[in-house]
């Protein structure tokens, strides 16, 4: 028989601890032997304590409730299927987190209910803490599913009946405050969506999508004229973190005059330059005939520069150049003579136009992501 | 030949070796060789040598012969006439005993008069010896040196041949040669050994009847000595000494002993006894060999000799090249031509060398040893005096002091100036002088009283000018001072200078498979300096550079790598400029992607360029950093498609056209295909994925998915 009292004293006592969740697991699980596990709105782990078979499980590992351990715990809880407990920590109606009890005695089922009351009051503060800078506060499994999605390679096998193909990713930077990105609003260009908050970005994943839909989609992200990062419509489940890392390269690339929404094909060389930012940053990466033109440019108001990559951009097309920068073809081969006379290289030679342009893309990803708007 | 005793040991070996000779000689004669006996430094020894027979020294050095002579000469001869009478009349000296012939020479009175004698007992052949160096001396005495030539082929039977002539001059000049090296150990400062104990090997060797093998043994005891001086032992400091007068030998070393045995060194002995006879050798190459060895022997500066210049010459010689502190000349009592020459030799030494000196009026008696001993005692005292008003410690405390407080080179040689009132300057690489408001009159720059010592690095030299009364040897000594705590201060410059610049921007990185380019490269920015960037050569095959002077100082760098890589195995990869030292690593390993990018390729260059493998660089770490799912690959993919189904080549194609900037002509050369092969393709291609409504940047894009996953499908394989 257990005694409740017996948990107020040790749980009393852990508050003094330093890992006060930590403790009080340990403690209830070496009283009860039932595991105890503190787990965040967001899927992670806070603290936990269970018996050596437990331990093993996936979930504990990685420090967050994986989609298989979510279905065994809660699902099988709900259905009656297991002798968990699961109790809902809310503030102001939100779900904070879960205090669930694995592996309980039924014929204790007062004691660990009670039990249970004692340790959501008490880790209340703790989740509030943890949530403190959460936008949304979206279910669980919602959470549990996009973290799936993000964290493991082959989600596609687990995953592919819940979402069903094909996708579209968003990614809104939390940092831009000014804009209020709600969850209705996203909801609103697209039904179909999961969404999976980190610490800096918010990443949408729209699913069911199809080929007469996509472009509906991309009219309506467009048109809520958010800050936002949006990807080309793909199948495969699986290639949606690498789509994510690619899409926040290509949003790591500042301009001033980027507003609204970048998609990913309109952005896709300008996202692949981000990758060698470490060599312009990091290793120094730097060409004294582009610097001697990016300081003629600084010196004399010139746009030589950006002329040079339009025109190495248009395959050393001089008249389709010219039209791309709406300036009349002489002042094109005006600006082009000016710009030799100052790289002194030759420009029009296939090995050298291509290096020039790879550096200057490669400098002006490095630049962008030194932005801030 | 390396000698195992120590010198010591050697020392009294060789002053052992006249006693072992005297059983040796009779060795010799039983074998039948004949024994020439000789008591002059003008007999050419080569006429014996040549002819079979041993030249040796006979007797004349010892006191307890004297009074035997004085039966018959007068006291008031010569003792060195004296004794060596003695030793004859007596029988006492084993060679004079074993010779077959005696050679005497018309030098002095004293011995023109004793060879009379001597013929009474004991056959004697004297040459006539002019009393003039001029020419028409030289031709006489070459008269003399045949007309004695012809005597010996008579008296000896023996026909003296050219080549036994040459051989004769080739042996002694050996010899002469090793001996003369020996000497010089003695200039060395401090001196590495005692005077006399080089004395004892000269004299030693005399007596060494194995002429072949002399020089050998010589010269190992030249490098024992020289060995042990590098090992630090040596002498202290001592005053160092020239002796110079009549012959030295047995008992008149008394000389040598006393000024050893107060604390003098004998750094040079310019008698018959010593240097003199080693000076100069003969001319081998001469075709006149007779009259190559008459000019030999009749330039020994004996006082017999009017004028004596080239024993003044020789003495000017020593006293600078042996740092000689003062000169002690010994007369023997009744030597009338050194006694007055040494009028001569005074001046010379006080006035031109301004160095102290003075001459002992001594005979073989031991009767003066005190008396000798006392006047040298003191004559070095006053050397040494000259030098305690100087205190060398704190001539090292001044400039070590300045060198700490970070005094300038001026400063501190102007202290060292005021405190030991010798005027010393230093000459900058430049020829500035350091101070500058030193002045040394002009006939004190002609008396060859002004020093000079070159910096090491040839980065200027240092010069000092002696005053009469301050010793040769201290003055020296600060100079070395001097000269080394210059080259302290340039060297620590340097070493800031060069830490300096190995953080001063721009840098790059030089990366190359062999070690020897790298070297070449490094060895040739070494050596020119100037203007030249700062190179550190590391251990992992690469050169950091830096104080490049933007792009034209790394042009410039390049030219200079092309143009040693001229001759040189192998390539080079030439980094960009960089400008914050901190990307230092990372730059390095970037420089590394690009030389994998490079080796994958067929090496045909010696010198390649970061600046053309931008591209490639960038496609390599995109592939690297991304994967497969996030490439823009619907276009491909249909390609690929239709390549793999219709086992066409248009995914190849597309890439070379898309390369090519969608030049015709260009991708079908790069295909090697004839232009009516590729139309069809690029027709395909244009109804599969429209690639002529793409724009460029939608070429580019696609070419460089493409690139990058050629590089993803190279790195897997």
């Amino acid at each position: 028989m257990y005694n409740i009292d017996v948990c107020y004293k040790f749980i009393f006592g852990s508050m003094f601890e330093e890992m006060v969740l930590d403790d009080i697991a340990q403690k209830v699980y070496e009283y009860t032997r039932a595991g105890v596990f503190f787990v965040s709105c967001s899927g992670e782990i806070l603290a936990y304590s269970c018996g050596k078979e437990e331990r093993k499980a996936c979930s504990l590992k990685k420090g967050c409730l994986t989609f298989e351990d979510y279905k065994r715990i809660f699902d099988d809880t709900v259905s009656g299927k297991n002798q968990n407990l699961i109790f809902p920590v809310y503030h102001l109606k939100r779900v904070l987190g879960y205090v669930v009890l694995t592996h309980i005695n039924t014929e204790q089922q007062t004691f660990f209910r009670e039990l249970g009351r004692i340790l959501v009051q008490i880790s209340q503060e703790f989740f509030e803490e943890k949530g403190k800078n959460t936008f949304f506060h979206l279910p669980l499994k919602e959470q549990v599913i996009c973290r799936t999605i993000f964290a493991e390679k082959q989600c596609h096998k687990i995953l592919a009946d819940i979402l069903e193909g094909n996708y579209i990713i968003i990614i809104f930077p939390k940092e831009d405050i000014i804009q209020k990105i709600d969850y209705l609003t996203i909801n609103q260009a697209w039904k179909h969506l999961y969404v999976y908050e980190e610490e800096a970005y918010i990443t949408a994943v729209l699913y069911k999508v199809n080929d007469q839909k996509a472009q509906d989609v991309y009219n309506r992200i467009a048109n809520i004229n958010l800050s936002c990062c949006i990807s080309e419509m793909f199948g495969d489940l699986d290639v949606c973190r690498a789509k994510q890392d690619f899409l926040k390269h290509i949003m790591s690339i500042r301009r001033q005059e980027d507003v609204g929404m970048k998609r990913e094909k309109d952005w896709y060389m300008e996202g692949l330059f981000a990758y060698t930012s470490p060599l312009i940053k990091d290793a120094g990466l730097n060409d004294y005939s582009i610097s001697c033109l990016i300081e003629e440019d600084k010196k004399n108001n010139t746009e030589f520069y950006h002329t040079l990559k339009m025109y190495l951009l248009c395959e050393n097309n001089i008249t389709i150049a010219a039209k791309k920068l709406y300036i009349h073809r002489n002042t094109m081969v005006y600006r082009l003579k000016q710009i030799k006379s100052c790289i002194g290289l030759d420009f029009n030679d296939g090995d050298i136009s291509r290096g020039l342009l790879a550096f200057m893309m490669m400098h002006d990803a490095a630049e962008g992501q030194g932005n801030k708007q | 030949m390396k000698l195992i005793q120590d010198l010591p040991e050697i020392f009294e070996e060789f002053k052992e070796k006249r006693r072992q000779a005297f059983l040796e000689i009779k060795e010799y004669k039983d074998k039948g060789n004949p024994v020439v006996g000789m008591y002059c430094a003008y007999f050419p020894t080569e006429l014996a040598m040549a002819v079979g027979a041993i030249p040796v020294g006979l007797c004349s050095f010892a006191n307890e012969t004297v009074s035997a002579a004085e039966r018959e000469l007068p006291k008031s001869m010569c003792p060195l006439v004296k004794s060596s009478y003695g030793f004859a009349v007596e029988d006492k000296c084993p060679f004079f005993h074993f010779a077959d012939l005696v050679i005497g020479e018309t030098t002095c009175d004293g011995k023109k008069k004793m060879y009379e004698l001597m013929a009474e007992f004991k056959p004697v052949f004297v040459m006539e010896l002019p009393n003039s160096q001029s020419g028409k001396g030289i031709e006489f005495w070459k008269q003399e040196v045949l007309r004695t030539k012809e005597f010996f082929e008579e008296f000896f039977h023996v026909v003296i041949t050219d080549r036994m002539i040459r051989e004769a001059v080739h042996i002694s000049n050996e010899i002469r040669t090793s001996l003369k090296k020996l000497y010089e150990v003695m200039k060395l400062n401090p001196a590495p050994v005692l005077g006399g104990d080089i004395q004892k090997i000269v004299t030693g060797s005399k007596y060494r009847f194995d002429f072949q093998t002399t020089p050998e043994v010589v010269d190992a005891v030249t490098a024992k000595i020289l060995e042990e001086y590098d090992k630090g032992k040596m002498l202290e400091y001592r005053p160092r000494i020239l002796v110079t007068g009549c012959p030295i030998g047995g008992d008149s070393m008394k000389i040598i002993h006393e000024i050893e045995n107060n604390g003098g060194v004998v750094v040079a002995v310019e008698n018959c006894s010593g240097v003199k006879t080693l000076d100069q050798m003969i001319d081998e190459e001469e075709e006149d060999i007779y009259g190559a060895i008459a000019r030999r022997y009749l330039s020994t500066g004996c006082s017999i000799m009017t004028p004596n210049d080239n024993r003044i010459e020789l003495l000017g010689r020593i006293i600078d090249e042996y740092q000689v502190d003062g000169v002690v000349e010994m007369v023997l009592t009744g030597c009338h031509a050194t006694g007055a020459e040494s009028i001569y030799i005074r001046k010379f030494v006080n006035k031109e060398k301004g160095i102290p000196y003075i001459a002992i009026d001594t005979d073989y008696s031991p009767a003066d040893k005190g008396q000798i001993a006392t006047r040298l005692s003191a004559f070095i005292e006053m050397i040494q005096v000259q030098d305690d008003e100087l205190d060398m410690n704190y001539c090292y405390k001044i400039v070590l002091s300045g060198l700490t407080r970070g005094d300038s080179i001026n400063h501190i040689v102007k202290k060292v100036r005021d405190y030991t009132k010798i005027p010393i300057c230093i000459y900058d690489q430049r020829g500035r002088k350091i101070p500058d408001d030193l002045y040394i009159n002009k006939t004190d720059i002609k008396s060859e009283r002004i020093i000079e010592k070159v910096l090491e690095g040839n980065c200027g030299k240092i010069v000092a000018f002696i005053p009469p009364e301050k010793r040769r040897t201290n003055v020296l000594e600060i100079l070395d001072i001097l000269a080394k705590s210059y080259e302290l201060r340039e060297r620590s410059f340097c070493v800031q200078k060069l830490k300096a610049q190995q953080d001063t921007p721009d840098f790059l990185w030089v990366l190359s498979e062999s070690t020897q380019a790298l070297k070449a490269i490094y060895k040739g920015a070494s050596e020119i300096q100037a203007e030249m960037p700062c190179l550190v050569l590391h251990d992992d095959k690469s050169i950091f550079v830096s104080c490049v002077q933007g792009k034209d100082g790394r042009e410039k760098f390049i030219r200079l790598c092309e143009k040693y890589m001229e001759k040189v195995e192998g390539f080079l990869l030439i980094g960009n400029g960089f400008f914050d030292v901190h990307n230092k690593e990372n730059n390095k390993a970037m420089q590394y992607e690009i030389l994998k990018i490079i080796k994958r390729n067929k090496i045909r260059k010696k010198i390649y360029l970061t600046e053309n493998y931008y591209y490639e660089l960038a496609a390599a770490h995109i592939s690297k950093m991304t994967e497969k799912g996030i490439r823009y690959q619907n276009d491909l993919e249909c390609i690929k498609r239709e390549d793999e189904e219709k086992g066409k080549n248009l995914y190849e194609t597309l890439y070379w056209y898309l390369k090519m900037k969608r030049n015709i002509s260009q991708t079908a050369a790069s295909l090697k295909i004839h232009r009516n092969t590729l139309l069809p393709r690029i027709a395909r291609i244009n109804e599969l994925i429209a690639l002529d409504e793409k724009d460029g940047a939608e070429c580019e894009k696609l070419f460089l998915t493409m690139e990058v996953g050629l590089l993803g499908v190279n790195r897997i394989l």
